[in-house]
């Protein structure tokens, strides 16, 4: 054979592989075995964080970086998320709830060799409050005494409920008690910030050359739009139980060149920033390196019910509502369309809830009959007024286009309402939605912590985030006598009567619970899935690695 | 010529402030600000967050809208500025001029500012370590466009009309046929997880840096070549090459040392202005192989509202064109005779 | 002197102005690649227009269950990843695609010829400041002012040739400026003037129609060029609305999908390549045939 057919031959060989025959030869999407020699983990990073300030970053990747330089006084338990001593080795409860107080571990230090004492929680928490920081996050800490005056301005530092009583114990007050306030100290916001650096450098100290952290690792490199190379941090107190080197975190907004460098083994992680396109999740399912998990979101749609927008909208009557959800084939949406193995919901709260308690909503079936007759009865359709076009918002992105145009679909041939589908570039999307310009607009919903509220409190009636402007007061009352019940179970029976009410009024139009799906290298051990998707990189290690 | 230059350079001022206004007001008229975001900050936070990034003005609200400063929540601030549509109008126009002159300031000292987005970093920062990057990869581009184009397009001059002629033609033809967004996805899947001659992504070594150049440069040594077979075609015909043949001179050194200086005139014009495309033009390119250079932020910033990162790029993508334009005005001067400064 | 100019004037550019386009028809009609090319063009826009009629399916008719699937009897094209069928909705993106090329070369050619026109024939003052104008409308980035464009106006198919062609005239308006300055020595304009024709009328009935060769050629040169510019949009998601879909769009979802679904790259990827070239092609032929001078 000569050696330009050889070639050739290996070309067709190798687009052969690429297209088809990964199932039957190969059982990794991947490479087999790692292709970095290094005891250092590459991980798709996503989008460039906006900021690593743990003070006044706002976003998912910046998120997780900061999760990696910066320890709170709890961290993360890999596997359940339950809080677990950090930078606290103790804390004690007052009965009503309503004080804590932490004590630190002994000898810690910043990554400069400064010791890190509880003043530096007091000032860091405080620096978060204060208004010239404008941190985005700064609610969270609204439920601490004196907190929210200070924060907006009518109170004074001084009157905030933290104090560092000595060097090592931190004393916090709060105004109500929060049953997941434990929950939320290995969060961002909480981590503590270095005053002295920070008082140097100004805005520049989260810069490679001015950073001083407190967490697993520490930053080496930070290329904008490109690469943050983390290292061991050899001041760390749990040093020894740190396995990975460091982790080079690849910076990307292109999914699809994320995934060109996870098949090259340039990527040992996609990470939990970068998920893969759904289209080729039929091929990935099955393979050795592709996982599939539930995961703490939902996806709706709003119905907007503002007085004061769309008036006469036959969407402003309850069953064209309910008309619209029966004839939305979610189950459909779920198999071919999102393909990433969602689950079709049938309520707000995630099915990660069901497990732990939290009571199923009755299921919403796929029926246009019935769509077809409400549709029937609130006038519209043969012998009835013309069901005027409705207008979907979403903005530009592969996977919110492929759900509109299927819903788009079903809509028209079910119930012969014809829909026109609008995709708005992000800001413009978002200023609508906010300012109330939609019909129906596509919305994810996020959990920021492990618990029911934090799904449904943006229905609250008085709540920013309720974009519908849907008020209904008996859901507010049960949500607000959920708050102060203890038991977890009752608790969730209450949440349970909010939601059940909720689909009945339908401000919303549930599509699925959301799941989260990667591509990881069989060499990378220690990965628990979780219902967050947070994998701190301390527990990760690499096998066969020096 | 000094004097030419002098006077050009000067011009160039006035140029970037008519840019800067320009973009200032497309950025702020553009609707959706840099801090909406999917959840939404309570209104106070909001507030503090416009205050310190000039999003808001309290001397023009006292001045204006005094009603403002007591409210509290997005809805009730829309249901005033909707009873007062000009007192609001008037309200934002003076904290845009507000911000404006702002801005302003901070460019004569030569600061962009802070990025809107990116809130740990100021743009003078992106731009720094963007602009680096880009201009490798034009470079590399541009190398690559000379490279091919001028072979090719001196070839198709030499057998004009016959079959090597047709065959750059096409090819040329194809290059600029072919939308990089999807050469760079072929390149890739070809060269990087087929053969595996090149990784698929990223800025590191020298094999890192080959597709990603020939995908931005194809585009470019299409034109190179078109323009340098036009180019050469029009000197071969004049006299003076006549005589050099008739002199006896070999074909080879006829075109080589006489027709390729003349030849080259368009390609040296086409230069300036491809230089400062290539900038805008490797949005794609530096997406799809994850290069970190600044064209991106001509999608991206504009995208998210961050209205200085957009500016800046918008800025120096400017100054880069016309001083690129003036080195192609000298250039040319020198190689072309009939070229006199005004 | 006077009473025998106005008739001269219009009769010699009738003369000038049929000889050169007979001229140019027949130079044209021997570059074959010209001719090919255009006989492939119109074999793409009556596939496009009137293909549809004989294909079974919709563009928007969904099979989700059906998927993509390679091309098949059923499917010529196959289908997309929502089990539409490619081969019309290639059809349909062409019409959009040729649409947005034709009509925004078009906006631009409408600014461009007036702009540089007036510019050109004014000359002094009113020239510096139009083509500083000009100048300064080069220095920005195109795509940024295309993107602020259609997030101020809205994105409708109609903003979207606007907005196209509103960013693609500066070329046109200075190569218009440069052939006026020229012609407007010409003494058929001189004549015209001492007849008292006014000045707009000069402009647009007697110089502009001599300008027509480098206008044609380049025109016919945007459109491809406009069309590039779209498929970019839509490889950003800011092109047109679903379920419509243009060329553009189509070829960005199969570079995406390209190593699992080939057929959706190379089909759409095929028709639009080809159409480019064609009107590279024919801009070429047009070019040497109008203008044998500026061969490039």
């Amino acid at each position: 054979m000569n050696r330009a057919s050889a070639r050739a031959l290996v070309v067709a060989l190798a687009l052969e592989s690429l297209v088809g025959a990964c199932e039957r030869d190969r059982p990794t999407f991947g490479p087999e075995t790692r292709r970095h020699r290094d005891n250092v983990l590459y991980v798709g990073g996503g989008s460039e964080p906006e900021s690593i300030d743990p003070g006044k970053s706002y976003d998912g990747p910046g998120i997780d970086v900061i999760r990696e330089l910066f320890e709170g006084l709890l961290r993360y338990d890999p596997k359940t998320l339950e809080p677990l001593p950090g930078a606290a080795e103790s804390w004690e409860v007052s009965e009503d709830g309503r004080r804590y107080v932490f004590t630190l571990r002994e000898g810690l230090v910043w990554s400069d060799g400064t010791p890190l004492t509880a003043h530096d929680f007091e000032w860091s928490w405080k620096r978060v409050l204060a208004p010239e920081t404008a941190a985005q996050y700064a609610a969270l800490f609204w439920d601490i005494e004196g907190g929210k005056a200070y924060n907006l301005g009518s109170g004074s530092r001084d009157d905030v409920g933290v104090r560092a009583l000595d060097d090592r114990t931190l004393e916090v007050r709060l105004e109500r008690p929060v049953p997941w306030f434990l929950s939320l100290l290995p969060f961002a916001p909480f981590c503590p910030v270095p005053r002295h650096a920070v008082e140097r450098h100004g805005m520049a100290w989260t810069r490679p050359e001015n950073i001083v952290s407190n967490g697993p690792f520490r930053l080496v490199r930070w290329i904008p739009n490109y690469e943050i190379v983390l290292e061991r941090n050899p001041t760390y107190w749990d040093r020894d139980d740190v396995r990975l080197d460091g982790a080079v975190l690849v910076v990307s907004e292109d999914t699809h060149s994320m995934l060109r460098l996870f098949r090259a083994g340039e990527l040992d992680w996609l990470g939990s920033n970068v998920r893969p396109p759904p289209e080729y999740v039929p091929h990935l399912r099955g393979k050795a390196d592709y996982r599939e998990d539930r995961y703490l979101g939902t996806y709706f749609y709003w119905i907007n019910l503002r007085e004061d927008r769309n008036p006469g909208s036959p969407l402003k009557d309850r069953r064209v509502r309910r008309a619209l959800l029966l004839a939305t084939d979610r189950e459909a949406i779920v198999r071919h369309v999102a393909r990433g193995g969602q689950r079709p919901a049938d309520g707000v709260v995630p099915d990660i809830f069901f497990e732990m308690g939290y009571p199923r909503p009755s299921p919403v079936p796929f029926d246009p009959e019935e769509a077809r007759r409400l549709l029937a009865e609130a006038g519209y359709g043969p012998g009835g007024k013309r069901f005027p076009t409705i207008e979907i918002l979403y903005n530009t992105h592969e996977g919110h286009r492929q759900i509109a145009e299927a819903i788009q679909q079903m809509w028209k041939r079910h119930l012969g309402i014809e829909v026109r589908i609008e995709n708005q570039e992000w800001k413009v999307f978002m200023s609508n939605r906010l300012e109330g310009h939609y019909q129906l607009a596509r919305a994810g919903w996020i959990g920021d912590f492990l618990d029911p509220y934090s799904f449904l409190s943006q229905f609250l009636s008085d709540s920013d985030a309720n974009e519908a402007r849907w008020k209904n007061a008996e859901f507010d009352r049960l949500l607000q006598l959920a708050l102060s019940e203890p038991d977890t179970r009752r608790r969730y029976a209450l949440y349970a009567q909010a939601e059940a009410i909720l689909m009945e009024e339908l401000p919303v139009l549930p599509i699925y619970y959301y799941s989260q799906n990667t591509l990881i290298g069989s060499w990378v051990r220690g990965f628990h899935p979780n219902a967050q998707d947070i994998h701190p990189l301390r527990s990760l290690w690499l096998e066969a690695a020096p | 010529m000094i004097r030419f230059v002098l006077r050009r350079i000067l011009g160039i001022f006035p140029i970037l402030l008519v840019v800067f206004t320009f973009s200032f007001v497309l950025m702020r008229v553009a609707p959706g600000g840099p801090f909406d975001a999917e959840k939404p900050v309570p209104p106070e936070v909001k507030r503090n967050l416009e205050l310190r990034y000039r999003m808001r003005e309290p001397w023009c609200e006292a001045r204006f809208l005094p009603a403002l400063q007591g409210v509290r929540s997005p809805d009730e601030e829309r249901a005033l500025r909707r009873a007062s549509p000009w007192a609001s109008r008037a309200e934002r126009v003076c904290t845009g001029l507000f911000q404006y002159g702002w801005m302003l300031g901070n460019y004569v000292r030569g600061d962009f500012g802070p990025s809107y987005k990116y809130k740990d970093r100021s743009v003078n920062e992106f731009i720094r370590a963007g602009m680096p990057v880009t201009l490798q990869l034009g470079l590399l581009a541009v190398t690559f466009a000379l490279g091919i184009g001028l072979v090719a397009g001196l070839v198709a001059a030499v057998y004009q009309n016959r079959w090597p002629d047709h065959l750059a033609m096409i090819a040329a033809l194809l290059g600029i046929s072919v939308p990089n967004f999807v050469l760079g996805p072929v390149l890739i899947l070809v060269f990087s997880l087929g053969l595996l001659w090149f990784p698929p992504a990223r800025w590191e070594s020298l094999s890192h840096v080959f597709l990603p150049g020939l995908t931005l440069g194809s585009a470019y040594a299409a034109y190179v070549a078109r323009l340098t077979r036009g180019g050469m075609l029009e000197v071969v015909r004049q006299d003076f090459i006549r005589t050099a043949r008739a002199k006896g001179l070999p074909e080879r050194l006829v075109i080589l040392r006489h027709a390729l200086r003349g030849g080259l005139l368009p390609v040296v014009s086409y230069l300036g202005p491809a230089m400062a495309a290539l900038f805008t033009g490797s949005i794609v390119v530096e997406r799809i192989f994850n290069v970190p250079g600044m064209g991106r932020y001509f999608v991206d910033a504009a995208i998210n509202r961050d209205i200085t990162l957009a500016m800046a790029v918008v800025v120096v993508n400017a100054v880069f064109l016309l001083v690129a334009n003036l080195v192609v005005d000298v250039v040319l001067g020198i190689l072309d005779p009939r070229v006199r400064y005004e | 002197m006077t009473s025998t100019v106005p008739v001269a004037a219009p009769e010699l550019e009738e003369i000038e102005g049929t000889s050169l386009w007979r001229d140019a028809w027949r130079r044209l009609k021997k570059n074959r690649m010209a001719v090919a090319a255009a006989a492939v063009l119109g074999g793409i826009v009556l596939f496009c227009v009137a293909g549809p009629l004989f294909v079974p399916y919709s563009f928007d008719e969904q099979n989700l269950e059906y998927g993509a699937r390679g091309p098949s009897a059923e499917h010529w094209f196959g289908t997309d990843l929502h089990g539409r069928d490619l081969l019309v909705r290639t059809m349909y993106g062409g019409r959009i695609s040729l649409a947005v090329g034709l009509a925004a070369t078009l906006v631009s050619l409408t600014i461009g010829v007036a702009y540089g026109a007036i510019a050109g024939y004014f000359g002094g003052r009113v020239d510096a400041i139009m083509m500083r104008v000009v100048d300064v409308l080069y220095t920005l980035p195109f795509m940024f002012v295309v993107i602020l464009f259609l997030v101020l106006f809205g994105r409708s198919i109609v903003l979207l040739f606007v907005a196209l062609g509103a960013v693609s005239w500066l070329t046109m308006a200075r190569i218009v400026r440069g052939q006026v300055l020229s012609l407007k020595q010409s003494e058929f304009v001189d004549a015209a003037r001492a007849a008292g024709v006014r000045d707009l009328a000069i402009v647009f009935r007697h110089l502009v129609p001599n300008a027509l060769g480098p206008i044609v050629v380049y025109a016919t040169l945007t459109v491809p060029r406009v069309m590039l510019e779209e498929a970019f949009l839509s490889y950003l998601g800011l092109g047109v609305q679903p379920p419509m879909a243009s060329w553009g769009l189509l070829v960005s979802d199969g570079a995406n999908n390209m190593m699992l679904h080939p057929h959706l790259l190379i089909f759409p990827g095929l028709l639009l390549t080809l159409t480019l070239f064609s009107l590279n092609f024919l801009g070429d032929g047009l070019r040497d045939a109008l203008d044998p001078r500026m061969r490039t």
